[in-house]
This record gives C-alpha cells, sequence and structure tokens, in this order.
C-alpha cells in the first residue's frame, strides 16, 4: 500500500484502530523474533519466584521483617543490591529449571538471561560466584548477553558490568 | 481521554513491574502492611474503570469518589477478593468488575458499611480531582463505562512505554512521526497530515522513510500492548479476544461518543 496514500486516508476506527494494532500481523519475520524475545524477557522479569514465599518461610523468625526485595518480582531482586545471596541462588535456579521445560527458542532466552543476570548479580552484589564456570567463560557469557538486541537496556548495562568484573578477576 | 495519553496515577513507570495477577498472589501472604501497600498501588491503577463505573451508576462525583475508595479498602483490601483471585479463572478486567458488580448492590455495603478506609484514603483524593477523565458517553451502562476507562487507560499506558522506549532508543523523531499520522488522528479524530508536508517539517527523507518509521514504532506498540494484556488474562489465546473485545467498546463509545462524552 502507498505509504502516503495510507497516511492520508481518513481514520475510521478511532482509539480502537490503535488496539486494533495488536492483532496485526508481524511483517518483517526477522525483526519479530527480536521483539519477542523481548517482550518473552520482560514478561519473565515481571514474574515473582515461584517459590519465593517457601523461601521466605524457611528462613525462620524472619517472616514479615524481609526487605521487600525478596518479595519483589525477578527483575527487582536481579538489580536490587540488597537482594540477598540466598535469594540469587534461587534466581539462578529458577532460570535453569525454565530453560530445561518444553519451550521454544524465544522461551530458552528469557531463561539463560535470567539464569546469568543472577550469577552477575551475586558477582557485583556479593563478590560471589554462584556457579561453576571460570572467569573467564563467564566474561564471555555475560558480553554475549550484553550485546543482545532484544536485552533490556538495564540488564545489559548489568551483564556489562559483570563481563568487566569477571574480565579482571580472570587475568 | 486526556489528551497527553495521562489515565493512569500514582502508577510507577519501573522497568520490570509485575504482573497483575503475580501481584495479588503475593499480596496473599503479606503482612497487613505491605498488602496495604499493594491494593493501594492496585487502586492508583484501577481507580478510574471503577469510578466510571460507579458514575454511570447514577452517583454523584463526591458520592463515587468516596465509594471508589471504600471498594478498595473494603473489598480488595479487607474483603476476600485477594484470596479469590484465581488466574485460571479468567481475565483480571472481568474478575474486578465481578465484584465490582457485587460491591455495588446496596445490601452489600450496608452490609460492609464500616470499611477500615486508611486515614487520608487508601490514595491520595488529590489525585482524583487532578486526573483528567473522559467518561463515555451517559447511554453507557455502567460495565459498559468500566471497560471504556480501562481500555482507554491501557492505550495511556502502552504510549507512555512506546515513546519512552523511543526517547532511549535514539528514535525520538520515530516516535513523532508515529504520533502524528497515527496516534493523533485517533485521538481527534482527523485526518493524518501529508506526508510530504511532515516530512519537511520533521527534517525525514521522504515518504518511504516515514512509513518504515511508522511501522517500526508501530511493531513496538504491538508487542508491549499485547505483552500489557497477556498479564491481565489466563492465556496467551485469551490476548486477542480480550482486545477485541475492548475494541468494540472503544468502537461503540469512541469516534461517534466523543462529542457526546462528559468530561470532569
Amino acid at each position: 500500500m502507498d505509504g502516503e496514500k495510507a497516511s492520508r486516508e481518513a481514520p475510521t476506527d478511532g482509539l480502537a484502530g490503535l488496539l486494533g494494532i495488536g492483532l496485526e500481523a508481524d511483517r518483517d519475520g526477522e525483526a519479530s523474533v527480536d521483539e519477542r524475545k523481548e517482550a518473552r524477557l520482560r514478561a519473565a522479569l515481571a514474574e515473582t519466584l515461584p517459590s519465593g514465599q517457601a523461601l521466605v518461610r524457611g528462613l525462620p523468625g524472619l517472616s514479615g521483617q524481609l526487605p521487600m526485595s525478596d518479595c519483589g518480582s525477578i527483575g527487582q531482586l536481579l538489580l536490587d543490591p540488597e537482594t540477598p545471596l540466598p535469594t540469587l541462588q534461587e534466581v539462578k535456579d529458577h532460570g535453569k529449571r525454565l530453560s530445561r521445560a518444553p519451550g521454544s527458542a524465544v522461551d530458552r532466552a528469557a531463561a539463560t538471561t535470567i539464569y546469568f543476570a543472577a550469577i552477575a548479580s551475586a558477582m557485583l552484589f556479593h563478590d560471589r560466584k554462584i556457579t561453576g564456570f571460570a572467569h573467564a567463560r563467564l566474561s564471555d557469557h555475560f558480553g554475549t548477553l550484553a550485546e543482545k538486541r532484544w536485552m533490556a537496556p538495564r540488564l545489559a548495562r548489568h551483564f556489562a558490568a559483570a563481563r568487566d568484573l569477571c574480565c579482571r578477576k580472570a587475568e | 481521554m486526556a489528551s497527553e495519553y495521562s489515565t493512569a496515577i500514582g502508577g510507577s513507570n519501573e522497568a520490570f513491574l509485575k504482573t497483575q495477577w503475580t501481584v495479588i498472589d503475593a499480596a496473599r501472604t503479606m503482612d497487613p502492611a505491605r498488602r496495604m501497600g499493594i491494593v493501594a498501588r492496585l487502586a492508583g491503577q484501577y481507580w478510574k474503570p471503577v469510578y466510571a463505573y460507579l458514575r454511570h451508576k447514577g452517583m454523584g462525583s463526591e458520592d463515587a469518589k468516596d465509594l471508589t475508595q471504600d471498594f478498595f479498602a473494603g473489598v480488595v483490601m479487607e474483603g476476600e477478593l485477594i484470596e479469590k483471585a484465581d488466574r485460571s479463572k479468567g481475565r483480571f478486567r472481568n474478575f474486578l468488575l465481578t465484584a465490582l458488580n457485587h460491591f455495588a448492590t446496596s445490601d452489600y455495603r450496608k452490609k460492609n458499611a464500616q470499611f477500615r478506609r486508611p486515614k487520608g484514603g487508601l490514595f491520595p483524593l488529590e489525585a482524583m480531582r487532578n486526573g483528567a477523565l473522559a467518561l463515555p458517553a451517559e447511554d453507557a451502562s455502567p460495565d459498559e463505562a468500566f471497560t471504556y476507562e480501562w481500555a482507554a487507560q491501557l492505550i495511556g499506558e502502552v504510549l507512555r512505554e512506546v515513546e519512552a522506549w523511543c526517547r532511549q532508543a535514539g528514535q525520538q523523531k520515530h516516535w513523532e512521526v508515529f504520533r502524528r499520522t497515527v496516534v493523533e488522528p485517533a485521538f481527534l479524530g482527523t485526518r493524518a497530515p501529508a506526508l510530504a508536508e511532515l516530512c519537511q517539517e520533521l527534517k525525514v527523507a521522504d515518504a518511504k522513510t516515514a512509513s518504515n518509521m511508522t511501522m517500526t514504532v508501530k511493531r513496538r506498540f504491538r508487542s508491549i500492548l499485547r505483552e500489557k494484556v497477556r498479564q491481565l488474562v489466563r492465556s496467551e489465546e485469551d490476548v486477542e479476544d480480550e482486545i477485541r473485545d475492548l475494541m468494540q467498546i472503544l468502537s461503540r463509545f469512541g469516534a461517534a461518543g466523543q462529542s457526546a462524552r462528559r468530561t470532569e
């Protein structure tokens, strides 16, 4: 369709037409894969840990006293320096479970991101390595993830910082 | 609808907002103080559809505002709404509307007349006064008014996120083209400007480039819209049905109803 002609057609749907954009088919297959990964990651980061409350209950005497971050979304937990190390371990395990569950490449991309983001957070916030990967290998993984087009900007910076830290430790 | 797409109050633009169902899930096991905080945030986000519903029930503005606060304080906070919330049963919008239908019956309100609303309200009344609200036409039923505001708010949120994404991606010009050719005509019921003139004004190379810019932002809009709707329905399969339902309400009370809409 001629773009000029399309833009001059009188709008008939108004606000409904805006919502109708949500029903339009993807026209650019390559771009939509990255968009799906970005959307899937954003949704996964907005979830809470399925076993988060179990973790709270498993810590006697602390129920109701834990910082808000322990009950936050996965994305918030990953980027909050106050998130305790056991919680980051839980997030890492959650990512690992997700990556092994049946799903598409889009789902696995989100799961892998969560997995490595938890490792990055443990290193950046607690100076602890919660994985068997060597620093050099981690640096590669973090660097690759930081460059992904579909990566959330804040996580991209997070991975870049973790990559730099691993580079220094690998020397 | 507020001219700058700003229909939500008290909502934050956190990078990783929780889904509404996960917010409800988390609220179940929290202590009362934290639970109230979550309910207050939900109230801040959804007060407009509730208010619109109550106004279309025939209540005056001040009564509707009071009852909006009561709904969230009583039904959501103290009632069993949180315990009964179950994502597997369907859409969050319908869940809230069903609870509101029950609340609106006089018997229910009488039984629960003494809701312990926090001093100062669950969320600031100033926000209710300052938040521009354009209600659908007066012949809309309360349920339709609720859904209309729900849809309007959703559009506002998506547009804000799309604009923010464009800014962060260094695509402010893309946003401007999209705003002028898609958003403004939709809001104002006008024709889009001639692309040649727009390109000249915005210093875009040509009409094809402008079209491509629009398509880029449209893809982003689609992605964000579908994701937001996904957070409020049971499954991926329900996303398109929900969008169609909301479109139906907007079509009925959108262009045709714009001149008849009340603004307060």
